[in-house]
């Protein structure tokens, strides 16, 4: 059955319940009981752009299927153009490196917003904002596994992670000077994206010596290589390394004048030198070192997920027409 | 406060509307919720022989006292079934125990995540997974009983994300992180047996973590090599004796089924494995006197080799589940708590 | 397709609050002690929750005050956790027998809300206090006063380039006794500090 199908059928909500808990798409949370039409009404709302929606690593997942999912999953319709911006993203990483590269049962992904709709949404993007609590992240995030799971990647056959239930925050525009990640990749400031990474291995680096910059970005590289070590199932394939910081460690960067991009290069060059903290990590270029700013005060550490699935996609959010 | 006093209720028109309410007054964590109603509450409750009010725990620093009908309404709203709550109440119980330190818990810049473990025959009667993919999503279980822990942190605990609960950055694990230890697929001791519980006795442990350090190996092949990488990993980070935990502080380690196969094969029990792993793991480090560590917080240990402050062998918890695939176990750190099991009781 | 709700049978719910708080309390609602005119004579209780080099602190900050005041005794209490009450001995002690207290130090999360809930339950044993925070930590101070109903009362805090995690350097501890003695002062005694 597909989601709309399903959802016409149940008589009850125990019964409502108990068949999205079969579907493979499922995660064992409750799903949100939805109207038929307003997965119409959103499809209207996105526009003619739409009309032609695909996706190329799983044709048989139509616009209709990624707008049930996302209501199932706790969205409201505002929060679609999200969802399908960041499976559109999803795509494009799998044209490029390969679905079992991407959607290894084992990985999890991340969705990123950068832009307006954070503040229209009520994206959360600082204290707490890689947790519960915010129902844009949470719905959001969730979405998007339901999609890839629906697309056909199994559950994991190992350990799993809790970040497969749901992963999505917004980068901290307003309370860094940096510049934020969607205008590094060419967007302008007031196009909302969204971008996803998907990643096998997360770590927390909570440091508080307080060291000279120079000394400090020694002291991640020796964290970062022992957290991308144990992430190479893969080969050869190309590694990604996403860097969330937040406002202490900003500040930090700040005191010393450093830009993203100073910390990415400076990075960058620790982490593929040879030197005595081991073997160096096979980088193609600090744009391998994605940086957001995210996350709440007083807190000394950031965290970093590592992926060996590419360069994490971007695509820009849909507009919603407004309700006629 | 101990009266035969109700929750207050709420009337809805229906499910929207309940959804746009609950959703204004802070009761969900932004994933949808089933509706608490009278009815779904009081079946619940049923299945632990509880009166509403009866006080499960208090937090003392908050002002608080939790009763079942607290946590009945919000495991309906995890959209448990009402089997899983003898499980999700035993859970809770072990959150608000003493050692499990609630409020310092929940509070936490660190973001720490309230792990539940689950032992005995409840695993199969409810359809827990312990397999495969058991930390994560997918089964109905190990995810509403996971999430209405942590509803409870919230609306009981009232450690809402950003008010009370400070965490910085927070984890997905925050959302719901419970599964059981897979007895079925080795001859070890379950945890609860080793904890003293009988083997059919259900037990939920409540394990109160930080991060969990994953021990990537698929190099060593004798239960040596594998475990001294285990130490290794383990020591990265100190665990630094509390007062108030005193000798109750505990460590859980998450052993893997393909690092099991190499630790059974050669004839190791868990025992055998504690056995080894203890002295290790809390010998004393060698940093100099005056050097703090790799935090640059405490002066004990070496930058990246600290001891970890565990009073006796028994306190280094030892589980197994998850499938095979991946050559991994996993370091499971403690916040500021014990790991505390409490038995399931069902009333039927 | 008619409304989803009437459909799957969940119309006109009743549902149970989940939340604990939400009963009315019948407890009067508890306030500040009086302040003091002076710390001359009186009986101090520091209770310290041993946050980094909090102990350093209290050590710095007591010195400061023992060179403007001639106190009776000091009653130093070292918890036994970040985030937990004082030992009930040591709380009885302080109850007994303190005139004024100071709790510190605010640095994490939840030792932040306890710390400041430590100087709350001094002011309701009839003993003014002050507890002492880092303030990037503020909202947890904020969220414990209002569960505790004295959702005003004042905090000292502590900012930057002071870490939270209270390890500092005898140059900056110099400067953040410069910025707090006066506010502790303040919130202690009877009209401005002296």
């Amino acid at each position: 059955m597909t989601p709309l199908e399903l959802l016409a059928d149940a008589e009850t909500y125990d019964d409502f319940a108990s068949r999205t808990a079969e579907e493979r798409w499922a995660d064992g949370l409750p799903c949100a009981p939805y109207e038929a039409q307003t997965v119409a009404r959103t499809i209207d709302r996105l526009g003619a752009d739409f009309a032609s929606f695909t996706l190329q690593c799983a044709p048989a997942v139509t616009l209709s299927d990624v707008c049930s999912l996302s209501l199932l999953a706790g969205c409201a319709e505002e929060h679609v153009p999200v969802v399908v911006a960041a499976v559109k993203a999803l795509d494009a990483m799998v044209g490029r490196s390969g679905f079992d590269t991407v959607l290894d049962p084992e990985a999890q992904q991340v969705v990123i917003v950068n832009g307006p709709i954070r503040q229209a949404l009520d994206v959360n993007c600082g204290i707490g904002a890689f947790g519960p609590g915010w129902r844009a992240n949470a719905t959001i995030g969730r979405a998007v596994r339901f999609v890839v799971r629906h697309a056909g990647v199994r559950h994991a056959s190992a350990f799993g992670d809790p970040a497969q239930y749901t992963f999505a925050f917004g980068e901290d525009e307003e309370g860094s000077d940096w510049i934020p990640l969607h205008v590094q990749r060419g967007f302008s400031a007031d196009t909302s994206t969204a971008t996803v990474h998907s990643f096998t291995k997360a770590g927390r680096n909570f440091d508080i010596a307080n060291v000279p910059l120079p000394e400090h970005i020694s002291r991640m590289a020796v964290f970062l290589r022992d957290t991308a070590s144990g992430t190479d199932w893969f080969g050869d394939a190309r590694l990604t390394i996403l860097l969330a910081v937040g406002h202490e460690r900003r500040r930090l960067y700040l005191d010393g004048g450093w830009s993203k991009s100073d910390v990415q290069h400076q990075l960058f060059e620790a982490l593929t030198s040879q030197d005595q903290f081991g073997r160096p990590l096979t980088l193609d270029s600090p744009d391998d070192v994605v940086i957001v700013a995210a996350g709440g005060p007083a807190d000394s550490s950031e965290w970093c997920f590592v992926g060996r699935a590419g360069s994490p996609g971007t695509q820009p959010i849909p507009n919603l027409e407004a309700i006629p | 406060m101990t009266t035969a006093v109700r929750q207050p209720t709420k009337r809805y028109d229906g499910y929207e509307a309940f959804t746009a309410g609950a959703i204004a007054d802070g009761w969900s964590d932004g994933l949808p919720i089933v509706p608490p109603t009278a009815e779904r509450v009081e079946e619940f409750l049923s299945t632990i022989g509880k009166d509403p009010w009866e006080v499960v725990g208090t937090i003392p620093t908050r002002d608080i006292e939790i009763t079942a009908e607290q946590v009945a309404a919000n495991a309906v709203m995890a959209g448990c079934l009402p089997a899983y709550m003898p499980v999700v109440y035993a859970a809770v119980q072990g959150h608000l125990h003493r050692l499990g330190n609630a409020h310092c818990v929940t509070a936490t810049l660190t973001g720490a995540s309230q792990m539940v473990i689950v032992n005995g025959p409840v695993r199969r009667e409810i359809g827990m997974n312990c397999g495969p993919g058991a930390l994560g999503p997918g089964n109905r279980a190990n995810a509403t009983i996971g999430r209405a822990v942590r509803l409870v942190v919230r609306n009981c605990v009232q450690s809402v994300p950003g008010v009370a609960d400070r965490a910085a950055y927070s984890t997905p694990a925050r959302y719901s992180y419970c599964f059981g230890e897979d007895e079925e697929a080795t001859s070890w001791d379950p945890m609860h047996v080793e904890r003293g519980f009988a083997r059919d006795q259900s037990v939920a442990t409540l394990n109160s973590m930080t991060d969990a350090f994953a021990l990537f190996d698929d190099r060593s092949d004798v239960p040596e090599l594998l475990l001294d990488r285990l130490v290794h990993l383990c020591r990265v980070r100190p665990i630094n004796r509390d007062q108030y935990l005193g000798d109750e502080r505990t460590m859980v380690i998450l052993i893997g089924p393909e690092h099991r196969h190499i630790l059974e094969g050669a004839g190791w029990s868990k025992a055998d494995v504690r056995s080894y792993l203890y002295p290790r793991l809390t010998a004393p480090h060698t940093r100099g006197e005056g050097e703090r560590d790799g935090q640059g917080l405490h002066t004990t240990g070496g930058p990246t080799d600290s001891s970890l402050a565990i009073s006796a062998p028994d306190k280094l918890l030892l589980i197994t589940a998850g499938g095979e695939g991946r050559q991994l176990s996993w370091a499971l750190f403690p916040h500021i708590a014990s790991a505390v099991s409490t038995p399931i009781i069902a009333t039927h | 397709m008619t409304v989803t709700s009437e459909r799957l049978i969940l119309t006109d719910l009743v549902v149970i609050d989940p939340r604990s708080g939400v009963l009315p309390v019948e407890k009067s609602v508890r306030g500040e002690a009086p302040r003091v005119d002076t710390l001359d004579g009186k009986t101090l209780a520091i209770i310290n929750n041993g946050m980094g080099s909090a102990r350093i602190l209290e050590a710095a900050l007591l010195k400061r005050l023992r060179a403007r005041y001639d106190f009776k005794d000091v009653i130093h209490v070292q918890k036994p956790s970040v985030s937990v009450p004082p030992n009930p001995e040591d709380w009885q002690e302080v109850v007994s027998r303190a005139d004024v207290g100071i709790a510190l130090f605010g640095g994490c999360g939840s030792c932040t809300s306890r710390t400041t809930r430590d100087a709350i339950e001094m002011e309701w044993a009839g003993i003014p206090a002050v507890p002492i925070v880092h303030a990037a930590l503020y909202g947890s101070a904020e969220a414990i006063r209002k569960m505790s109903k004295m959702p005003d009362y004042p905090v000292v805090t502590v900012g930057f380039p002071a870490a939270p995690t209270a390890v500092w350097d005898d140059d900056l501890l110099e400067k953040v006794l410069d910025l707090i003695e006066p506010q502790v002062l303040a919130r202690l005694l009877v009209g401005a500090a002296r």
